[in-house]
């Protein structure tokens, strides 16, 4: 019986053991077969899987290049800001995917009520974004970096913060439609920030690190970093002191004028670079919202305007070119011409004069214009008008920008000649007009206007724009001899521009009023544009500005409208640059001698005063007005 | 026992090379085992030295890890603050908030402003004319004036 249980339980053993051995070889195998899977077959997707779980990768921003006006003034840049977020569903309580339940982080209530003063925002409107069903509420973006740090300072439960890079224009609305904004994700909507996206933008870089459970970067571990290329810093053209005062100058004219709008155009000679492009009203970067979205464009290059008589020099330019006249042609001009069934009059009745084409400027006289351009004719007048830039964009390629129309050649009727001549039939832009001056002013080269300098290299040097295309438009003595008319048209006799004088400076130009396009067609019946484009000092031409008064209100002759913005605009420009007189100035000796003569008279008026105030006194007591 | 085999317990048996063999074969053993011995305590040795130092080394990094990214954010901090400097200094280098100062300072804007014709022409005057002349960008503003 026991050698029999003895054996049994041998064999029972030894057949445990097989099967152990079996479930070991099986276990084995399977190990095995799982270690060749994990290490040869699919490698390369568990070592993938095992970065992911270890290797976290941010994205660095790269910081938006700043834009400087030409002397280096900030006039855009960005500064780091929080952002605040909540997390809403940490406000309610929650069950753990093991069962456990989480208890909420706080009360919504008293959390909204603690931030609201803190973001200038309503309790209900935050308590309502705390209570979404959401993980990620915004609570405020892009507010200053101290408030944020000082809100995450108070430690509210499922409250936190981000920082990200805001816009920031320092001069607030200088500029604004120029330079343009950008959104609040940092895309480029408007302006030059738009144009020149790409160079300001910059790339992002990446940073790769170790991170272990939780989330917590491994100090020690392997760190890699793409750093971020900040976009390049835009250099403009604009001259922030020139800006101001043209923004002021439209400012002013539209107030004093109750105008529906005002543009000033700036630019420098020789160069094409404008210094000064304003539009009046205008808006605040930081007030989108607030100020209306016509607001947002550069009136300067997207409105089209028919010019009216700021044009008449060009046609004399025309005619002078073409050998119509001479300046010392003489032409009869009466106050009224009639052309293809339409008549033409000048603004104030005369006799039948006897008048230069400088005499024609300067009295701004349309039957005048009309008979040069006859002289001229139609086709020596329209390529003249296109040489001048007109019918085609400038080559600023500003976003939004307009060429304007001069109208095809098989279109001129009977009138296209006379109304092209005084300044109607054909639009430009602001710009192109001041182009087209700046050309006569430059000798009869004509300088596509620029808005950029260049950029600023790493090392901070400037590297300069691509040059602007220049192109001879009229010949040298072409556009002497209109300066000269056009400095009749604001110092000669029964000049219009009188009121674009400017003490020591030789100043030409030319006004223009002209009634408006309506709307649906034909031309309105008490709407005008009052225009005066002008060049300083006329010995050196080195500014011209072009300013644009829409529908003002009571007076509307361009010389009494425009003319005292062109004086503002152009006095201050010409003092910003530092540009020396060319007028007739005074010696010292005049200035010492007007100084004693001022104050001589200051001194008897004085005495006079002290004799009317001592004379009753001394009717009152004789022996105290002697005693002093 | 007779006189010699007397004389041979008196005197030391001199040692001949077989009779030392037992000897020789014994010192080898010892040898080897002491050889072994510091071979392995040279090698626990070089091996703890090597943790040490790897641990040490490993110290290092992460000590000079935590300073370098100390130093990234203060790097960071101050950049953060130049460009807040810089947007200031722009806000209030604004023409408008500098006239609008003024005016609270109880100035007015000047008259038109006039100009001089010196009839005795100095050294200094005839340099600043000179300079003058040239097209020179605002010396109060050098940032781009030369070129830089």
């Amino acid at each position: 019986m026991g050698r029999w249980r003895t054996d049994d339980q041998a064999r029972l053993s030894r057949r445990r053991v097989r099967l152990a051995a079996v479930l070991f070889g099986l276990l084995t195998v399977a190990t095995v077969a799982q270690l060749v899977d994990i290490q040869v077959l699919s490698a390369e997707e568990h070592a993938e899987r095992g970065v992911r779980q270890r290797m976290r990768t941010i994205d660095l921003p790269a910081s938006r290049g700043r834009i400087y006006d030409r002397e280096g003034d900030v006039l855009a840049t960005s500064v780091t800001s929080a952002t605040l977020y909540a997390d809403p569903r940490s406000f309610r309580p929650q069950q753990r995917p093991d069962g456990r339940l989480v208890p909420a982080a706080g009360d919504p209530v008293r959390v909204a009520r603690t931030l609201a003063p803190l973001l200038d925002v309503p309790a209900d409107e935050l308590e309502d974004r705390l209570r979404r069903d959401a993980h990620f509420v915004y609570l405020a973006r892009q507010l200053d970096l101290a408030r944020g740090e000082e809100i995450m300072a108070l430690r509210l439960p499922g409250i936190g913060m981000l920082t990200e890079p805001r816009r920031v224009y320092p001069g607030g609305g200088l500029a604004a439609q120029v330079i343009g904004f950008t959104g609040i994700d940092g895309d480029a909507l408007q302006g030059l920030e738009a144009r020149h996206d790409d160079l300001l933008r910059g790339t992002p870089g990446t940073l790769h690190f170790e991170q272990a459970i939780g989330g917590l970067a491994i100090t020690s571990g392997p760190r890699e970093v793409e750093a971020a290329t900040p976009g390049r810093d835009l250099v403009l053209t604009l001259d922030r002191d020139i800006q101001y005062a043209a923004e002021r100058a439209a400012a002013d004219a539209l107030e004093r004028h109750d105008a529906a709008g005002a543009t000033v155009v700036v630019l420098e000679v020789g160069t094409g670079e404008v210094l000064g492009m304003a539009s009046a009203p205008t808006f605040d970067p930081a007030e989108l919202r607030r100020d209306e979205q016509q607001f947002w464009r550069n009136r300067a290059v997207t409105d089209l305007l028919e010019p009216g008589s700021v044009q008449k020099p060009l046609a004399v330019a025309a005619a002078l070119e073409s050998g119509a006249i001479t300046p010392a042609t003489v032409l009869e001009v009466p106050d009224r011409l009639t052309v293809g069934g339409h008549t033409f009059t000048d603004v104030s009745k005369h006799g039948v004069e006897r008048w230069t084409a400088g005499d024609v400027l300067a009295r701004s006289s349309n039957v005048g214009a009309i008979r040069i351009a006859q002289r001229t004719g139609e086709e020596a007048l329209r390529s003249q008008l296109l040489a001048f830039g007109y019918g085609r964009p400038t080559g600023l390629r500003f976003p939004g920008e307009v060429g304007g129309y001069v109208p095809p050649a098989d279109e001129w009727w009977a009138t296209t000649l006379p109304t092209a001549a005084i300044g109607y039939g054909t639009s430009s832009t602001l710009l192109q007009l001041a182009t087209a001056y700046a050309a006569l002013a430059n000798d009869g080269t004509l300088v596509d206007p620029v808005l950029v300098r260049g950029t600023l290299g790493t090392d901070g040097t400037l590297v300069a724009a691509t040059p602007p295309e220049r192109r001879r438009v009229v010949s040298t003595a072409t556009a002497r001899q209109v300066l000269d008319m056009l400095e009749q048209a604001v110092a000669g006799p029964g000049a219009t521009g009188t009121r674009a004088r400017i003490p020591g400076y030789r100043v030409g130009g030319k006004t223009g009023t002209a009634i408006k396009v309506a709307a649906e067609g034909g031309y309105t019946e008490d709407e005008y544009v009052s225009t005066f484009v002008g060049v300083a000092p006329l010995d050196d031409p080195r500014i011209v500005v072009a300013v644009m008064v829409d529908d003002p209100t009571g007076a509307y002759y361009g010389g009494a409208v425009a003319a005292p913005v062109f004086q503002e605009v152009m006095h201050a420009s010409l003092l910003a640059r530092r540009i020396v007189p060319d007028g007739e100035g005074r010696t010292l000796d005049e200035l010492v001698q007007e100084t004693r003569r001022i104050a001589e008279e200051a001194a008897e008026e004085a005495a006079e005063e002290a004799a009317e105030e001592a004379a009753p006194a001394a009717a009152e007591d004789p022996s105290e007005a002697r005693d002093r | 026992m007779s006189a010699v085999a007397i004389e041979e317990v008196r005197h030391l048996r001199a040692v001949t090379a077989s009779a030392a063999t037992p000897r020789a074969d014994a010192a080898p053993e010892v040898r080897s085992g002491r050889r072994t011995l510091v071979l392995l305590l040279a090698t626990a040795s070089i091996i703890v030295a090597a943790v040490f130092g790897i641990v040490g080394l490993n110290a290092l990094a992460a000590n000079a890890a935590v300073e370098a990214r100390a130093l990234e954010r203060e790097v960071g901090a101050a950049e953060r603050r130049y460009a807040e400097l810089v947007a200031a200094v722009a806000a209030k280098e604004d023409p408008a908030r500098i006239r609008a100062e003024a005016f609270e300072l109880g100035m007015v804007p000047s008259v038109a402003a006039r100009h001089l014709v010196l009839s005795r022409t100095l050294d200094a005057d005839g340099r600043r004319a000179a300079e003058a002349d040239r097209v020179v960008a605002d010396p109060l503003k050098p940032v781009l004036t030369q070129e830089r």
